[in-house]
């Protein structure tokens, strides 16, 4: 089995970075199963979430991952992934700082791809 | 109305010539309208003419007593307008006691202390030239004249850094080496006469330049003029005599009652027409950073400046810009009124050193600007820029609430409430008993819901912000933590990563038995203090071994807080936040289940607000809007994993059920909804409320 842990910390560095360049090139982690929670609202297959993420109410970001923490999930290889961080959007100079739950689910083929994506705002 | 009917310019600068110079801080034809007075520490109100309410200043001068809000708390307000010409006499106010800031200012002005002057360099300094780079000679000042008639003139900057740029161009010899280059070490405009300084060694490359043709005139070039320069000093530094008339006319500008630094209408001030404030460009730039830093030398800390001074009027100053007063977010980053009323700033560019400043800033005033008309919307982005605003030019744009919400940094993204897909209560069942039961006893906890394959991993986030309630309070410590911390983004062996991460009951059990006691909030009794999400989650091993696809779990994740609790006496102590999830699947665990995965993630105490929806704005969110009413019944094995069902067919379920709830549709016709909103829930409540008219009445659950 591949090492969790690698599997979940390049899974991060991608996501946020490809999350803060070009939101557009998510589309390929996630699946017609995937489920996104952003906040409450809910969506659920890949185009619905690349239409959410695209259209969030902001045009610049940038992620600062505060934490990173990962367990095998089941047998499958499943993979849960807990990161907390701070999110930085468009000219707001204090940081808005969230959790963000993953659930990487390998698709049969050697990758990953996102199960669950839960994001919430925690704020102090 | 506060100010007196605008003089003209007398002294030395009736004689000027420069348009240039006259942009900046001089008196405004413009009428005035009132500056700032005080704001009591209670919220007052304003009214909706062009009158302030802060105060009694400016009262009645439109005749306009309707609309004004309410009065309460401007009883101790004892000033009926801000009198420039003299310092007023004492009234006890709330917070501090004035006269003391008074005397400081008084003993200041008395002392022969030089004030430092901080911004020596001119506003108009050739960007970019550092200090390191100058020789020891010196440098010699030389004229250049013509650009006012040049093309260029019409650039941004009067085309002065294309002057220079172009100077320093043809005066360096192409075939030089780089660090031989002509450098212009200072530049000021003054009336149409550019004057630079550049060292000795390049005066002669830079006369030659002397008749050459920029941007359509021909320059004519003189100097150097007058002794060169010592670098260190500055030609024209500021003498004590100007030091002592600055702080004059700080204190005659300052009206204690009030705690309102008056600034309007600078360029007729009489003291500082007969120094000469404004009578060069190079002066007049330097004028206010020399006030501001007079300013920091009275009030040395933040908090005496906070509670000397509440408000400051730029009224009636011309001002096509605020940089050259920009240095005021530095000195008073934290008055609440700034009056900037009829000066000539047209722009937000006008306006952006200021952007993000002024963090408790409540009422702005900007009329009397092209801002006005150029840019209709700018309210939105003075309410994006100032997170603490109220009141925009006397009429309030946002309530305190939102403020706060604003202040906390919220926008743009909306707060909602949780997510809970659950609908068997198994998440609930198990929060409730697990956090009781880690509070009192950890090792029937460990043994209870964990097992050989249960994984637990904490990991500890120091750079959370804290609430703004304990910010006051050391910094908390995470010694007993830090240890165990298993941030990935922290630790780079592998033996460390593997030996954080707990697995198996004795394993897990240690590793709870070791951390800190713990006193978490009922979540009975304080449920505001907890917000807790729950998300199906598929292909969890089946303990049976009946299903080799695995079996459907939850996620359920947990943000709340807990106190520690010092075990010998009981007493709690340190109060932190945490976020911790969940995997559970089916198990023999109690109540069927078993923890699948635990990760804990501690950071310090911020508050429980954070999970508070906001209201009003919801972007879309039918949770928010609607709270689940209807009664939805919801077949058995629906929306939960089963054999031969995938698991996008369970989280389609589970949106469906979801729907219905909101919405009272059938499952049926939620379903159909949902597939045309491409599974969007957002979409899909949307989508039902421009159809609910046209819905058959099949389409709703019987109600």
């Amino acid at each position: 089995m591949a090492d969790f842990n690698t599997i979940a910390q390049q899974f991060v560095e991608f996501y946020y970075n490809t999350f803060d360049q070009d939101r557009n090139k998510l589309a390929a982690l996630y699946r017609e199963n995937s489920m996104l929670t952003f906040e409450t609202g809910a969506t659920l297959g890949m185009s619905a979430i690349l239409e959410k993420l695209t259209t969030l109410p902001f045009e610049r970001v940038k992620h600062q991952v505060a934490t990173l923490d990962a367990q095998p999930s089941n047998e499958s290889g499943g993979i849960l992934v807990l990161v907390t961080g701070a999110l930085l959007v468009d000219e707001e100079q204090r940081p808005m700082n969230y959790t963000q739950i993953f659930q990487l689910m390998p698709d049969g083929a050697g990758s990953y791809f996102v199960f669950n994506d839960i994001f919430k705002l925690i704020y102090g | 109305m506060l100010q007196q009917a605008p003089t003209p310019p007398t002294g030395p600068r009736a004689t000027r010539t420069s348009a240039r110079t006259s942009e900046r801080l001089t008196s405004s034809r413009l009428p005035s309208r009132g500056g700032i007075q005080k704001r009591n520490s209670t919220p007052v109100r304003v009214d909706r003419d062009g009158d302030l309410v802060m105060g009694a200043a400016g009262s009645g001068s439109r005749g306009s007593g309707s609309g004004r809000g309410s009065a309460a708390g401007r009883g101790s307000t004892q000033s009926r307008r801000h009198d420039p010409l003299g310092v007023r006499s004492h009234h006890p106010s709330t917070g501090i006691d004035p006269s003391a800031i008074q005397k400081s200012i008084l003993r200041s002005m008395g002392s022969d202390e030089p004030v430092s002057r901080g911004a020596r360099s001119s506003l108009r300094s050739v960007r970019g030239r550092g200090r390191g780079q100058d020789t020891r000679e010196g440098l010699n000042r030389i004229t250049i004249k013509g650009l006012k008639q040049s093309k260029a003139a019409g650039n941004p900057d009067g085309g002065v850094s294309d002057l220079i740029g172009f100077l320093e161009r043809k005066a360096t010899n192409p075939d030089a080496p780089a660090r031989e280059a002509v450098k212009i070490k200072k530049s000021r405009l003054e009336g149409d006469i550019l004057i630079i300084s550049v060292r000795q060694e390049d005066t002669p490359k830079i006369l030659r330049i002397n008749h050459y043709m920029f941007a359509g005139v021909e320059l004519s070039i003189q100097g150097p003029h007058g002794k060169p320069i010592p670098l260190e000093n500055n030609a024209d530094s500021e003498t004590p005599n100007t030091i002592a008339v600055l702080k004059g006319v700080l204190s005659r500008r300052y009206n204690v009652e009030s705690k309102l630094l008056d600034l309007s209408q600078l360029g007729s001030d009489p003291e500082l027409v007969n120094i000469g404030m404004f009578s060069t460009t190079s002066r007049e730039s330097k004028f206010f950073p020399a006030l501001m830093k007079i300013c920091n030398n009275i009030f040395t800390t933040a908090k005496e400046k906070e509670e000397a001074i509440i408000s400051v009027s730029l009224a009636n100053n011309a001002l096509p810009s605020i940089s050259s007063v920009t240095t005021l977010a530095q000195t008073f980053p934290a008055i609440r009124n700034l009056d900037l009323s009829n000066n000539q700033l047209k722009n937000l560019t006008s306006l952006d050193g200021w952007r993000w400043k002024f963090r408790k800033l409540d009422h702005l005033i900007l009329t009397g600007n092209p801002i006005e008309a150029e840019v209709p919307n700018y309210k939105d982005d003075m309410l994006k820029w100032f997170p603490s605003l109220t009141t925009l030019n006397t009429i309030q744009i946002r309530s305190p609430e939102e403020t706060k919400a604003a202040a906390n940094g919220r926008l743009p993204i909306p707060i909602l409430g949780p997510s809970f897909r659950d609908e068997a209560s198994i998440s609930e069942t198990f929060v409730k008993q697990f956090f009781p039961a880690y509070d009192s006893d950890r090792v029937s906890l460990a043994n209870g819901y964990y097992d050989a394959q249960s994984t637990f991993s904490l990991s500890i986030n120091t750079s959370a912000p804290r609430a703004p309630e304990t910010t006051d309070q050391k910094m908390p410590c995470w010694d007993t933590y830090i240890k165990r911390s298993r941030n990935l983004m922290k630790i780079a062996h592998l033996p460390a990563k593997m030996s954080r991460l707990h697995t198996g009951t004795d394993s897990i059990r240690d590793a709870f038995t070791t951390l800190p006691a713990t006193q978490h909030p009922s979540l009975i009794a304080e449920p505001q203090k907890w917000c807790i999400e729950c998300h199906t989650v598929p292909g969890l091993p089946d303990p049976t071994g009946q299903s080799i696809s695995g079996v459907g779990g939850l996620i359920v994740i947990v943000h709340g807080e807990f106190s520690e609790v010092d075990v010998s006496t009981g007493q709690a102590t340190t109060i932190r936040s945490f976020d911790r999830t969940f995997v559970l699947g089916a198990g023999a665990g109690i109540g069927g289940i078993r923890v699948v995965c635990d990760t804990l993630v501690l950071r310090s105490y911020g508050g429980h607000e954070a999970w508070q929806p906001e209201v009003g704005d919801m972007g879309g969110s039918i949770q928010a809007q609607t709270p689940a009413q209807h009664t939805i019944k919801v077949p058995a094995r629906f929306a939960v994993p089963g054999p031969g069902k995938s698991e996008e067919q369970v989280q389609k379920e589970v949106l469906a059920v979801e729907l219905s709830k909101a919405t009272g549709m059938t499952l049926q016709y939620s379903g159909m909804c949902l597939e045309q909103s491409g599974w969007n829930l957002a979409n899909a409540a949307s989508a039902f409320e421009l159809a609910k008219p046209t819905l058959p009445e099949e389409a709703f659950v019987s109600r």
